[in-house]
């Protein structure tokens, strides 16, 4: 039994030492911004490229309270109203063929500094950026995205061109 | 807001994996950012790009990965971004699961790996690793 105690004791230190002394990152701050709505610039990304599947990679963060634009009153949380909306997009997600793949809350951070940490990450796999932007901007999507922009705060949202790799 | 890619987890991060639930599946979402050239950390002579040497690392770790019961999800190549602004885009992401706290950990303490991250080190400049438990979408 002491064996055992005194490897992993060796292990622990020679694990301390790769991660603390080893550590030669010359990373330095840099700035980004949690947005409701795309820029222009963005908008106009979606009419460009190729017609070829994509992963929308959504880096969420909620308001404490929502707010709707509209002034109603609620009691709402940002997440309890954002939730509605992510109830509601599956329906229109399927329409324009698209999925989504997983998503949950976020714990921590494991690697790198983040301000302000995320609270929920999701994946959705879309067919094209023809149909994202048709489901963007379709009159039922824009009912329920009344809820998104009074729960969310902001987010990030990274275009992913998946790998054709075998993981199995 | 401020972010700032790590090659390493600090000493918080690292006390982490022995805290809270350490039994539970766990999801990683991985932002990579990698090096122009690849740099390894023993000085030996390489042409190849970061992305290349981070390259053999991914490979490689797809079997690091299985022994302790994780698994490789998905990857890709980061082609722009549709919301918000971000400074310093990063290059690809890649998302793994892992049986729990504890399997991402043994899995790094283990020498194999650490063999194959040398490949990692002298692709990546750097990256932010974010753990969330997978539910229902």
């Amino acid at each position: 039994m002491r064996k055992y105690i005194l490897l992993a004791v060796i292990l622990f230190i020679g694990i301390a030492f790769f991660f603390f002394y080893g550590n030669t990152n010359n990373n330095e701050y840099k700035v980004f911004k949690n947005a409701m709505m795309p820029t222009p610039v963005q908008i106009a990304g979606f009419a460009l490229g190729d017609d070829v599947p994509f992963l929308a990679v959504n880096l969420i963060k909620f308001k404490e309270k929502a707010e709707y634009a509209d002034g109603r009153e609620t009691t709402l949380t940002g997440e309890q109203a954002y939730a509605i909306y992510a109830d509601e997009v599956q329906g229109h997600l399927a329409k324009v063929g698209a999925e989504p793949i997983l998503g949950g809350g976020v714990n921590r951070l494991i690697l790198g500094e983040v301000e302000e940490l995320w609270d929920v990450v999701a994946v959705v796999r879309y067919p094209s950026r023809k149909a994202m932007f048709e489901m963007a901007t379709s009159d039922e999507y824009k009912e329920s995205e009344t809820h998104r922009v009074a729960g969310l705060a902001g987010q990030l949202n990274i275009e992913v061109n998946e790998d054709e790799f075998n993981f199995e | 807001m401020e972010v700032k890619n790590h090659l390493r987890p600090n000493k918080t991060q690292m006390e982490g994996f022995f805290e809270g639930d350490t039994e539970t599946e766990i999801t990683m979402l991985n932002l990579l950012k990698f090096k122009e050239n690849a740099e390894y950390e023993d000085g030996r002579e390489t042409d190849l790009t970061g992305r290349e040497a981070y390259s053999i690392y991914g490979g490689e770790v797809v079997e690091h990965l299985k022994k302790v019961g994780g698994k490789s999800v998905m990857a890709g190549e980061v082609s722009r971004l549709m919301l918000g602004e971000v400074e310093d885009l990063w290059d690809s992401i890649a998302i793994a699961r892992y049986p729990s706290r504890k399997a991402m950990l043994e899995m790094m303490m283990n020498s194999d790996y650490q063999e194959s991250e040398k490949h990692r080190s002298a692709g990546l400049e750097g990256q932010l690793n974010i753990e969330f438990n997978e539910g229902a979408l």
